[in-house]
């Protein structure tokens, strides 16, 4: 009998390469997830060329390594794995990510020659800096493997020694390089290593902590550079957030941002346990158009990486601290489930102030807690932070829950901006589509028309096609027509309401809307010094009685003047939803702006002229504080412009109706307007087209008065041109007659 | 009298002395400043029921995270479920127009802070006024009416407005509550029956001040029933008419006949608000918008008012018609 045995063609070593590992791209990701699995904290990935200009891929880790045993009984026995049996790594207890016994011929696919240098254990179960370790080189001349010859015949050169006081870890030097390699295969291949980069660290039980896994590439053909994946990874979110405290304990944050460029804000807030914190924290929209980079990032990474790694984490002096960040300890996914939606004092002020941006809504766009990824960090020189003893959390104390506030801030300006972003979208996406569909008509639109150009198109278009059909059928599909066009344009109208108040409580000061209620309370307080008074009045001789009734009377009517001012700028500080827009009598209203001018008109001679207003002109369909919004901005105008023209000081509004339209006109004795700056007076920003007026003012008022009419922003009058143009009005400076040296023409329903 | 006054801002004791001072009475000052608002109230409870309850709406600065109770209105709610028959008003600070209307209706009124001075009166016409329902508790609409000290001319109209759960519940715990509802904020509040000044005055054919000089002569028709209050005073319209006809011996309307009242001139003669012709009409708004203020003007000049429904046997509350 003869025995007979098998033989390995060393073909098959190709092949089976070439099978299991499809591309370069995905036999490199294998190599990192082999380091991934052998516990390394890094990877390097390095594309260099050698002294003959020849191409070279190094991968390194600091991995447990192998060795000697391992490396000859499983890595050079085919078709052995050492994973086999196992589901997690030995030492921190990682899933296992690589693909069994693959890594040998990810090596092959990437190129014709390879040289191992590892450094293990005698254990194998150990990482890190050793006494002892088992170092082994081995050369693979996969060229060598040509067909017809056996695989087991073919010789790899190697050595092993024992070396003392060194780290574990396997480098891998690949040459003869294939020539596949482009840039899409580069950018998938970062995608795929940044799931494995978002390891930042965590804890599972019976195994040592996991400090994370970083990936470093040199690629000078690519991108140039050292880039460390994670870094980037948190770069190519919809926006970088970060947050320290400075000298004065303010919060100071920055966001980086998509379509927001870099932003900042200092917080009122001053929190006093805090110091030496910083926080860094990306932003991560699970929306492709809302990525900055999707070379690295992509809807299928990001479904792997947020729920396992997003989330908030602090680290304390260096290490992480649990659970922070494993839980929802900022109170993100609390609120969003109790539908939180409007953020509170300075975040209120700020989001007022951005241009679509509903501030009572503005942070219902938050996202969930796993959306931000990254750390909050305490350094070394940070006190009251005190860990439990079970190592879980920081026992409670002010410097932890003012941690939670500045955090939370970092967090809510960020959502107050991303609202603002997305108005800015959307409003992007409509103007588009706006010059696509002037386009189609041949001719421009006026934005605040869009809507009713475009169902009257339809209803055009809807017409033309319906001709043909039978007449019941005719009948029928115009009427469903009318009504669908009917929603659109109520629809629209209510939207343009909302528009027209949210402009509003833009161009409005928010400061005194935030502190009306503190500042009712201090009328409260003069109101109670008057009723004082008059109780004591009870008890004291006739003089004395005359005398406090003169101070209560005095305190009355400093607190009615206070309460008028106040009752102004709490008309745009009402739920805009309760507000409705309807008939307000202008002359009223004037008589009321009038009297808020009292102090400035009175101090300057000025004489503010209504007689000529009919009673019962009224200004149809308006909120009461878009009127007053206009009235102000104007009487401010001219009141400035009379104290820096000097002499007479007259400002006389006048009003009347013509053509079923109510004619304002608002005349003074100032400057004037040289009729070359008609137009321009109404561009935001340029409210002194001449300089000529803010010159002038300078020299004729007070510093301290100048607040009273407003610092010359440039944007009242901007502002009250969008309020009349939204009401179909308009407005114009007419060339002056009799007495005026400017008279601003205004026309409303 | 006792009222108390539950605040979370203890400054406000000095408004609370005031009040005290102001209407001679006794007011227990409670400050839940950093305090438990259910555990002060659970203790509050225990005593003796006070004439009225004086509460601020916004209790934030009471204990946090350790008791749900924010707002006078979750307050309110739970003495109401004791002290059934007590009436609690509220102070603010806030717009009252932002205050959601479910958190207002607990009170009997809402007041602004800043202008406390204004309502003493009426508050002690409520305390009175709850005082003197619960002494005469009314059990029939008559017995209602006597309260209400209505003249015997109105009282069928009287009777076929006052709503049926009213007429149908004497006996029901909130009586008082419903009682002191309808009366302040319809009988009082919408002119058909009682008239304030401005209304009187134009019934009259005279403005304000025109009708300051013939106030006395009208004092039988000053309403003094529950609820009254000299601040804010109120006629029957019936009264008016009534006094009038026995002081001017002349035919005509009401407002040709009031100026020929002793002491009126000329310049006691009211005028329409939008034109300036003599004997307006009506009262109307001049617009629409939260305070705004009422004038005399031509019935010709006005339009109905779309935020008020129309009342039986009340007149209609009318805006200035915009010039066209």
């Amino acid at each position: 009998m003869q025995i007979l045995n098998f033989t390995v063609d060393s073909a098959l070593l190709r092949e089976l390469g070439e099978k299991l590992v499809e591309t370069v791209h995905l036999a490199l990701i294998e190599l990192v997830k082999n380091s991934y699995d052998a516990d390394a904290t890094e990877v390097q990935i390095v594309f260099t060329q050698n002294v003959e200009g020849k191409s070279e891929i190094h991968v390194i880790d600091n991995g447990k390594g192998m060795n000697f045993k391992t490396l000859q009984d499983y890595w050079m026995r085919i078709a052995t794995n050492n994973k086999e049996n196992v589901s997690v790594s030995p030492i921190f207890g990682r899933p296992l990510t690589g693909a069994k016994g693959i890594g040998r011929f990810s090596c092959r696919r990437l190129g014709g020659y390879l040289k191992l240098i590892t450094s293990g254990t005698e254990n194998n179960r150990s990482v890190g800096f050793q006494n002892e370790i088992q170092y082994t080189e081995v050369d693979f001349p996969w060229l060598e493997f040509e067909p017809g010859t056996d695989v087991t015949k073919i010789e790899c050169r190697g050595q092993t020694k024992i070396l003392q006081n060194s780290s574990t870890g396997t480098i891998l030097i690949i040459r003869e390089i294939a020539d596949e390699w482009n840039l899409r295969g580069y950018n998938w291949l970062k995608r795929q290593l940044s799931v494995l980069s978002a390891n930042t660290g965590t804890k599972r039980e019976g195994y040592v902590e996991d400090p994370g896994f970083t990936v470093k590439i040199l690629a000078p053909d690519f991108e140039g550079g050292v880039r460390d994946i994670r870094e980037d990874f948190m770069e190519s979110g919809w926006g970088t957030l970060s947050a320290y405290i400075n000298d004065d304990k303010q919060i100071v944050c920055d966001l980086n941002a998509l379509g927001l460029g870099k932003k900042s804000i200092i917080s009122n807030i001053k929190l006093t346990h805090l110091n030496d914190v910083s926080l860094k924290v990306a932003i991560f929209v699970d929306k492709r158009d809302q990525m900055r980079d999707t070379s690295l990032l992509s809807l299928d990474s990001l479904e792997k990486i947020l729920p396992e790694w997003g989330g908030v984490q602090v680290r304390f002096r260096n290490f992480r601290v649990y659970p922070y960040g494993d839980d929802d300890w900022l109170d993100i996914d609390k609120d969003r489930g109790l539908r939180k939606a409007s953020p509170k004092n300075q975040l209120l002020a700020f989001a007022q102030k951005l241009q679509g941006v509903d501030a009572s809504r503005s942070l219902l766009n938050m996202m969930s807690m796993r959306s931000y990824m990254g750390n909050v960090v305490i350094g070394e020189k940070a006190i009251g932070f005190e860990m439990k003893l079970n190592r879980e959390g920081f026992v409670a104390s002010d410097a932890v829950d003012e941690l939670k506030i500045f955090a939370r801030f970092a967090i809510d300006w960020s959502t107050i901006l991303r609202d603002y972003y997305l108005r800015q979208q959307s409003q992007l996406q409509t103007q588009k589509a706006l010059f696509e569909f002037e386009d189609v008509l041949h001719r421009k639109i006026e934005p605040i028309k869009a809507v009713e150009a475009a169902v009257n198109y339809l209803e055009r278009e809807v017409q033309l096609i319906t001709k043909t059909l039978p007449e019941g059928e005719r009948i029928e599909t115009e009427k469903s027509f009318l009504k669908a066009t009917e929603v659109i344009k109520r629809h629209n109208e209510s939207n343009k309401a909302e528009l027209l108040h949210l402009r509003l409580v833009a161009s409005t000061s928010t400061l005194l809307l935030i502190f009306s209620h503190e500042v009712k309370s201090l009328l409260g307080l003069l109101e109670d010094s008057k009723n004082s008074l008059n109780n004591i009045r009870k008890d004291v001789n006739e003089n004395s009685k005359e005398s406090l009734l003169k101070i209560a009377d005095g305190f009355e009517n400093l607190k009615e003047r206070l309460k008028e001012l106040l009752g102004l700028t709490s008309l745009v500080g009402v739920d805009y939803r309760k507000a409705r827009a309807g008939n307000i009598a202008l002359k009223d209203r004037v008589i009321k702006v009038a009297k808020v001018f009292d102090l400035i008109t009175k101090k300057y001679n000025i004489e503010i002229r209504y007689n000529d207003i009919p009673n019962n002109l009224v200004v149809k369909n308006i909120l009461e504080a878009e009127l007053y919004s206009i009235l102000l901005n104007t009487v401010s105008n001219s009141i400035k412009s009379v104290i820096a023209g000097g002499n007479q000081r007259v400002i006389n509004v006048q009003a009347s109706r013509e053509s079923g339209l109510n004619k304002i006109l608002i005349m003074d004795t100032g400057l004037g307007i040289d009729e070359s700056n008609y137009e321009e007076v109404f561009i935001p920003f340029i409210s002194d087209p001449t300089g000529n007026l803010y010159n002038k003012l300078e020299q004729q008022i007070n510093p301290e008065d100048s607040i009273m009419v407003g610092s010359g922003s440039g944007l009242g009058l901007g502002i009250v041109k969008e309020i009349i143009l939204a009401h179909e009005g308009s407005i114009k400076f007419i060339n002056p007659f009799e007495q005026w040296k400017a008279v601003l023409e205004i026309k409303l329903a | 009298m006792k009222f108390i006054w539950i605040d979370d801002n203890p400054e406000r004791i000095i408004s609370s002395n005031n009040l005290a001072a102001s209407l001679e009475i006794k007011c227990d000052f409670i400050d839940v400043n950093k305090q438990d608002v259910g555990e002060i109230i659970q203790n509050l409870l225990k005593d003796e029921e006070p004439e009225l309850i004086i509460i601020d709406h916004n209790l934030i600065d009471s204990i946090p995270n350790t008791n749900l109770i924010k707002k006078g209105s979750s307050a309110a709610s739970i003495i109401r479920q004791q002290w059934k028959e007590c009436p609690i008003v509220c102070f603010t600070g806030m717009e009252p127009s932002i205050v959601d209307s479910q958190e207002k209706n607990i009170y009997e009124e809402m007041y602004p802070i800043e202008n406390i001075s204004n309502y003493y009166a009426e508050i002690h016409s409520i305390a009175t006024s709850f005082n003197e329902i619960k002494r005469k508790k009314p059990e029939s609409i008559n017995s209602l009416l006597t309260l209400l000290k209505c003249p015997i001319i109105d009282q069928e109209k009287v009777k076929a407005i006052i709503p049926k759960n009213l007429k149908e519940n004497f006996h029901d715990g909130g009586l008082i509550i419903e009682i002191s509802n309808w009366v302040r904020k319809t009988l009082m509040s919408r002119p058909g029956f009682l008239y304030d000044e401005l209304w009187a005055a134009t019934l009259l054919g005279l403005n304000e001040t025109g009708f300051e000089k013939v106030k006395d002569t009208f004092e039988r028709a000053k309403y003094t029933g529950i609820f009254s209050n000299d601040k804010n005073p109120r006629w029957w319209k019936s009264e008016l008419i009534n006094i009038l006809g026995e002081n001017v011996n002349s035919p005509g309307l009401p407002s040709h006949r009031g100026r020929l009242l002793e002491r009126i001139t000329e310049d006691d003669y009211s005028k329409c608000h939008a034109t300036q012709e003599a004997f307006p009409e009506t009262v109307a708004f001049v617009d629409e918008s939260r305070d705004s203020v009422a004038v005399a003007i031509k019935l010709r000049e006005t339009i109905l008012h779309g935020g008020y429904e129309k009342l039986l046997y009340f007149d209609e509350i009318r805006l200035m018609a915009p010039l066209q």
